[in-house]
This record gives structure tokens, C-alpha cells and sequence, in this order.
């Protein structure tokens, strides 16, 4: 049919006929694709690694229940989630009161008048209880984390959570202290106050976060040693040809070695967590938390390793 | 008198050896004899029927499209998707490994997954950027 031909109709009607058709070309021809996508993504989902729902729901045939008895090492609950909406919350109105403060700051040391003066003894009374807000949630954050992280000696778990319930409660004095504080000489008190303890909240925030890196990594470490042991008795087990046996016996003996000297700097990094032979309390800070962080990528580098034998193993 | 204008007579051998003229030569303004044509009265008004039956054809067909594509579209978006299973399936067992070959294939697969959630490299929970120590309006007395 010619396109100028099309009889007794408008050229508008024809524009039309001519652009319907060519949509219909067009979504006969890209309909497939979508449909192709769609398929795509299901077999992704299908084909994937399986979650851990379903490998503890496997937990029937496990040659032994050890491993999936353990806990993740670093499990996120509703609460935890929770809290972690909360803290973002707080975190972006202490910026916004942060802001505020300093521009009410400088009003009051360019202007020097007493309205100013009230308005950035108002500013600093707000960012600080927001402030202390952000640290109290913060506290509560790690609080939880510390005692859902396993891996941690049960003790020393126990005097951690305490600490932090220290610093929570401490900070919920100096809040409230904040709140009645209504002048400047009350304000200034009140940061009196806050810098009696800040260095408390801090080395305790850091220590609680060495502990939980640390303990991640012993969980996986206790995972690993066990994973470990199946596979050798699997390989006693099922191997028929003595030569690979033999030659399977050296791997995991070369695997309990690194094992071993994993498991040696996992406890001397455990070992800076407590208190010198003299009696000195360890301090925690940024400083002393990006040391432990080094020292505990090359266990995670070792444990990698071992995990890259024992699959050669049973490779094999 | 007579005008009668006499034509010669044209004997066939001479105009078959005559080489200066065409077989079927005709003067310019002769026009061919036509057969008499047949006009139908009607043919107007059947002609404009016609082409009106053909514009409703064209325009039924894209209306039909129209409602196709909306249809097909409506199915294609609207169609639920696909809900990833979350229940266990059970997967071959690869080749070359025992049922406890693959269990344990599985362990090292769950471990690795636990190793890298425990990379102390990645902080999940950073120490707030809250300014500790200059948030006072009058420096605090040392």
C-alpha cells in the first residue's frame, strides 16, 4: 500500500495510521527482549549462591552440625537496624545544629550584643544534646553488636557490655544536665561536664570496636578449624588411592600449621585488649584501633589462605 | 465540377517493395479507431463506496492494532513478576564429587561468605564525626 495512496483520508489521520503501525513493528520486535530480561533475572536468583536460609535448612543432612551451630560472626537484627535508622536520624540534625552554632557563634563574637549572645547560648545548648544523642545511640549501637558478635570470651564480653552501659547512662546525666542548662554560665558547666568523660566514650567506643573486629575473625577462625576436621575425616574416609591420600595428609598438615600461626595472632592481638603484666589499662583511639585493624587484615589474609586450601583439597 | 479528390490506386506489390514507407504508416493527426466503451451510470457512486469500505478497513485494522498494543502492553507490564524462591533447591552434584564432597563444598562456600563479612577493613559502624572538643561558646578553664 503506498503511503499517498491511503484514500479519502486527512494527512493528519495518515501521520497517525503510518505512527501506530510503526509502534506495533516496534513492540512486536522489543517485547522479546523484555521478556528475555525478565527470564534472565530469574535464573540469576535460581542459579545463585545458596542463602543462608536454605543451607541451615539443610542442616538434616550435614555430616556434623558444628559449623552451621555456629553463628554468624556478624549477624544484623531488627533492633540493630533499627537503631542504625535512628543514629542517621540523629547524625543529620546534629550537623544541621552544628551548623547553626557556628554561624550563631560568630554573630555573637562579630555583633557582641546580647540578643546574639542568646541566640548561640540557645545554638550550643541544642548541638549539644543533639551531640550527646548521636553518642548515646552510637553506645547503644555497639552495645548490641558486641553482644550479638560471638567469637568474644564470655567475660570479657560481659565487662565490655557493662562499660558501655556505663557510657550510656553517663551520657544520660550530661543530657539532662544540658537540658536545665538555660544560661551561658550553666552552658559553659555543662561543657566542663562533657569533657570530664569524652575521652571515656571514645577509648570505649574504639575498644568495643577492636573487640568485635577481633571476634568476627575468631569466629571464622573456629569455622575454619572445623570445616577442617570434616575434611579430613571425609578424606580418611573416602579416598581409595593411597598415593592421593598420602598427598591429602600433607595439605592439612600444612593447613593445621598455618592454622596454628593464625590462631597465634589472633590471640596477640587479643592480648593488647588487656591490661599489661605492670597493671596498665590499655587506652584505645583511633590510633591504637588502626594498629589492631593491620595486625587483623593478615589473620583475614591467613584465613583466606586456609580457605583457598581446604578447597584444593576437596578439589582434589 | 467535382471536388472528389481521386486517390490513386494502391496496388500491395508496390507498397510491399516500396523501401521509402513504413508497413503501417499513418498521418499524425489520425487518431486509431476505439472500440466503444461501456459507461456505467453508477460507476461514480460505486467507485466512492469503494474507497470509503477501504478507508473503514485501514482505520478498523489500526483501531484493532491500537487495542492489541494496549492489551499486550497491560499483560507485559502488569504481569506479576517472577518471585524468587527462597526454599532450598537441590543442586546437581557436580561432576567428579561425592554427595559429601559437595556438602562439603557448600561449608567452604558458607565460610567464605562469613570470612568476608568479617573483613576488618570494612567498618560498618565508624566513630560519629561529632566535634568533641571546641563545641563551647566560652573556652572552658584547663
Amino acid at each position: 500500500m503506498k503511503y499517498t495512496s491511503l484514500p479519502m483520508i486527512s494527512k493528519k489521520v495518515q501521520h497517525s495510521v503510518v505512527a501506530v503501525w510503526f509502534s506495533a513493528v516496534c513492540f512486536v520486535l522489543l517485547a522479546p527482549l523484555h521478556a528475555q530480561v525478565t527470564a534472565q533475572t530469574v535464573n540469576i536468583v535460581d542459579e545463585g549462591v545458596p542463602l543462608q536460609a536454605t543451607a541451615a535448612g539443610d542442616g538434616q543432612t550435614d555430616a556434623s552440625p558444628t559449623v552451621t551451630s555456629l553463628p554468624s560472626p556478624s549477624p544484623e537484627s531488627t533492633e540493630l537496624a533499627n537503631l542504625r535508622a535512628k543514629y542517621r536520624t540523629e547524625l543529620s540534625i546534629y550537623r544541621t545544629d552544628e551548623r547553626e552554632f557556628s554561624i550563631a557563634k560568630e554573630q555573637y563574637l562579630k555583633l557582641q550584643t546580647l540578643a546574639a549572645l542568646e541566640s548561640s547560648v540557645q545554638a550550643t545548648r541544642k548541638v549539644m544534646l543533639s551531640r550527646t544523642a548521636v553518642l548515646q545511640t552510637y553506645l547503644e549501637i555497639l552495645r548490641l553488636m558486641v553482644s550479638n558478635t560471638s567469637g568474644i570470651d564470655v567475660d570479657e564480653k560481659a565487662a565490655l557490655i557493662q562499660q558501655l552501659g556505663n557510657g550510656i547512662d553517663r551520657l544520660k546525666t550530661h543530657q539532662q544536665r544540658v537540658e536545665q542548662a538555660v544560661d551561658r554560665n550553666l552552658i559553659l558547666a555543662s561543657v566542663q561536664d562533657f569533657n570530664t568523660f569524652n575521652t571515656a566514650v571514645v577509648d570505649i567506643s574504639y575498644k568495643s570496636l577492636s573487640y568485635i573486629a577481633y571476634g568476627r575473625l575468631q569466629t571464622v577462625y573456629d569455622k575454619t578449624a572445623s570445616v577442617k576436621a570434616e575434611v579430613l575425616a571425609n578424606v580418611e574416609k573416602e579416598e581409595q588411592n593411597g598415593l592421593r591420600l598420602g598427598e591429602k595428609r600433607r595439605a592439612l598438615e600444612e593447613i593445621d600449621r598455618s592454622l596454628a600461626s593464625t590462631k597465634q595472632n589472633l590471640d596477640a592481638v587479643r592480648s593488647t585488649f588487656q591490661p599489661t603484666q605492670a597493671g596498665r589499662v590499655q587506652t584505645f583511639d583511633a590510633s591504637s584501633y588502626g594498629n589492631t585493624i593491620e595486625k587483623l587484615s593478615t589473620v583475614y589474609a591467613e584465613l583466606y589462605r586456609n580457605l583457598s586450601f581446604l578447597r584444593e583439597v576437596v578439589s582434589k | 465540377m467535382t471536388d472528389k479528390k481521386v486517390t490513386p490506386e494502391v496496388n500491395e506489390t508496390d507498397v510491399l517493395s516500396n523501401q521509402t514507407t513504413f508497413f503501417e504508416q499513418e498521418l499524425l493527426e489520425q487518431t486509431p479507431p476505439t472500440m466503444p466503451v461501456e459507461i456505467d451510470p453508477d460507476f461514480a457512486e460505486k467507485e466512492v463506496a469503494r474507497k470509503k469500505r477501504k478507508r473503514q478497513l485501514i482505520l478498523g485494522g489500526t483501531v484493532g492494532v491500537v487495542v492489541l498494543l494496549f492489551f499486550v502492553a497491560g499483560v507485559v507490564l502488569f504481569m506479576p513478576e517472577a518471585v524468587p524462591r527462597l526454599t532450598a533447591t537441590p543442586s546437581p552434584i557436580p561432576f567428579g564429587q561425592t554427595p559429601a564432597e559437595t556438602q562439603l563444598t557448600r561449608r567452604l562456600n558458607e565460610l567464605e561468605t562469613d570470612l568476608r563479612a568479617a573483613d576488618p577493613i570494612e567498618i560498618d559502624t565508624p566513630f560519629p564525626p561529632v566535634n568533641l572538643t571546641t563545641l563551647y561558646l566560652d573556652v572552658p578553664p584547663r
